[in-house]
């Protein structure tokens, strides 16, 4: 298990006036794939992002790739690797923090995994902030952070979870809380800050 | 709990009767809905492959094989039935539509996938039944050669159908 096999977000919110910055990077492992926001096939499902505490809220979405998937002789545009999102706006008074929400369907292995949304926050310090999320499908063993540092983080092979409150399968209701995990072992949102 | 003690069934599988409920809840078993040939469709809301092939699914792919005694009977896997009910009504299928909320029935359809959980492994799946409900094929997913109208599946379907029951 290693980096590659987990969900990673990370935040950089940097306010200037009255207007706030946010770029969230989301990065997928190898061999996976999102929707852009408007994807080339009616049928897929698009990657939306959601921001809630500024005004007149702008989101940037990342240009997708060219990719050919054999769809039916279609080429068709998707996000991998290191996907960088934009939002922007314009706040009143003191914010801490920039909230918002990430809902994309991943799809790696040869097959689409149910669409999850990402909750996540920006703290805005003017230093960038990292979330290690829960690993993208149910069978790939759960992130554990053991340092605030990204570049050492290491993960237990054991653990193997689904669900989380920062990250969520969308309409899923029935799927399980976590597969053959103990407590101590799920993943949990872990924000630090990192220079 | 992983459930790792059950049999999935592979071709030449006697496949057991099974209960599941339609969208409104009324229990279905399997042995009530199927034909002299039955093709099992495992779908989702979420899978973009299943939604671009659905409109097809009816009412081309099984309905060249109907006066074969073809039959679709489609499962939703892990879903509620008030989210699963959108397909049939978006796609105006009239053939049975059961509901696996808990995936359950469907896991034991499964493929082993490398990293993929059998409820997501499962999803796209054509298995054909013969009238004794034994597997006598089985198509799942591949996104490198993904066609919609499902073009390998009619012809499997073709030969085995075409070439009459041997049973």
């Amino acid at each position: 298990m290693t980096e590659r096999d987990a969900l990673v977000v990370r935040t950089d919110a940097r306010r200037s006036g009255d207007r706030v910055r946010v770029t969230l990077t989301l990065e997928l492992p190898a061999g996976a794939h999102i929707e852009p926001n408007q994807p080339a096939e009616p049928n897929l499902i698009p990657t939306v992002m959601d921001v809630e505490g500024l005004r007149d809220p702008q989101v940037e979405y990342p240009v997708p790739i060219v990719k050919d998937l054999g769809w039916n002789g279609l080429t068709l545009t998707v996000l991998e690797g290191k996907i960088r999102f934009g939002v922007s706006g314009r706040v009143d008074g003191e914010l801490r923090t920039v909230e918002g929400a990430l809902r994309f369907q991943p799809c790696v292995g040869g097959a689409c995994l149910p669409p999850r949304t990402i909750r996540w926050t920006a703290p805005v310090t003017g230093r960038s902030a990292y979330s290690v999320l829960h690993a993208l499908a149910p069978q790939f063993p759960s992130p554990q952070p053991q340092s605030p540092q990204l570049e050492s983080l290491s993960f237990s092979p054991s653990a193997i979870a689904w669900g989380s409150a920062a990250s969520t399968p969308d309409r899923s209701p029935s799927r399980p809380a976590s597969i053959g995990a103990s407590r101590s072992a799920r993943q949990r949102e872990h924000h630090e800050d990192v220079e | 709990m992983i459930t790792t003690d059950l049999k999935t069934y592979g071709i030449g599988d006697r496949v057991e009767d099974f209960e599941l409920p339609d969208v409104d809840g009324n229990p279905v078993r399997l042995s009530d809905v199927t034909g002299p040939w039955t093709l099992l469709y495992f779908i989702t809301t979420w899978c973009p492959y299943c939604t671009a092939e659905a409109p097809f699914l009816e009412s081309d792919l099984v309905a060249r094989f109907t006066d074969r005694g073809l039959r679709l009977v489609v499962i939703d896997v892990k879903e509620p039935a008030g989210v699963a009910r959108a397909l049939p009504e978006r796609f105006g299928w009239t053939s049975p539509f059961l509901v696996d909320e808990s995936g359950v029935v469907s896991e034991r359809f499964a493929p082993h996938k490398e990293g993929l959980a059998p409820e997501v492994a499962i999803i796209n799946a054509h298995l054909l039944l013969d009238q004794d409900n034994v597997l006598r094929f089985a198509e799942y997913l591949n996104m490198e050669r993904f066609d919609i109208h499902a073009s390998s599946v009619g012809a499997a379907i073709e030969v085995l159908i075409g070439g009459g029951t041997d049973d």
